[in-house]
């Protein structure tokens, strides 16, 4: 079992900085388009895929 | 509470192997997204979508599913509790996030393969580098909790050590 360590440890505000980091890039990403269009449209923004509507799950293989 | 021994092993067990079992299935996720990603249009690039979305919904997310259940269970059920360590805290906020992002992904995953399956031009990069992207960083997340769970790095948390201390108070 794991011995008391006053404090958070600092493994653990490593974790923490990463997260917001990524957090942080991934809002950067999407507020300024570099992670391009989200959502299902951006899948359907080309040729006759966009007439149709998908396929719900229950009725894919 | 305290489970009963056999029950704790069979849950940790049953934790385990859904807990790899997600790691793998996301690996082999990642290796189709390559396939879609360097291979052009052909039956193996048109298969790679169908394979995704499959994969995704009959593998990953029950995987996913299950082992945060099997997590909850082993933890909650065992001396270790679910908010006691960082290490078993850190697990849970990981795990949670994964699944949330996994479950953000369904629909997207599910557009790519209708659209792979269309007769129609369609210019599917941007997606499945995306899905690239995803996956990769799932998998990152869960190879850090695979190795908060071998580890089990040192530290308890405010309301580990109040329990330490009431414990401790309790059996002077």
């Amino acid at each position: 079992m794991t011995d008391a360590v006053p404090g958070t440890p600092r493994w653990v505000k490593v974790i923490v900085a990463v997260v917001i980091v990524v957090v942080l890039l991934a809002v950067v990403a999407v507020l300024t388009g570099i992670g391009g269009e989200h959502g299902p449209g951006r899948h359907t923004s080309a040729g006759p895929v966009a007439a149709g509507p998908p396929t719900p799950p229950s009725q894919r293989a | 509470m305290t489970l009963p021994p056999a029950v704790r092993k069979l849950a940790l067990t049953a934790h385990v192997v859904t807990s790899v079992g997600w790691l793998g299935a996301v690996v082999a996720f990642l290796a189709l997204t390559v396939t879609a990603l360097t291979a052009s249009p052909s039956p193996a690039w048109r298969a790679a979508y169908p394979a995704m979305d499959l994969l995704t919904r009959h593998a990953i997310v029950p995987l996913a599913v299950g082992s945060l259940l099997t997590g909850l269970l082993s933890s909650l059920g065992s001396s270790w509790g679910l908010l006691r360590h960082y290490w078993v805290t850190t697990k849970l906020g990981l795990a949670l996030a994964a699944t949330a992002v996994l479950l953000l992904q369904i629909e997207p995953i599910g557009h790519a393969a209708d659209a792979a399956g269309s007769a129609g031009p369609t210019d599917l990069r941007p997606a499945t580098s995306s899905m690239t992207v995803h996956a990769t960083g799932g998998l990152i997340v869960l190879v850090t909790t695979t190795v908060l769970a071998v580890y089990k790095p040192r530290g308890l948390t405010r309301y580990g050590r109040r329990r330490q201390r009431e414990a401790a108070g309790r059996s002077q």
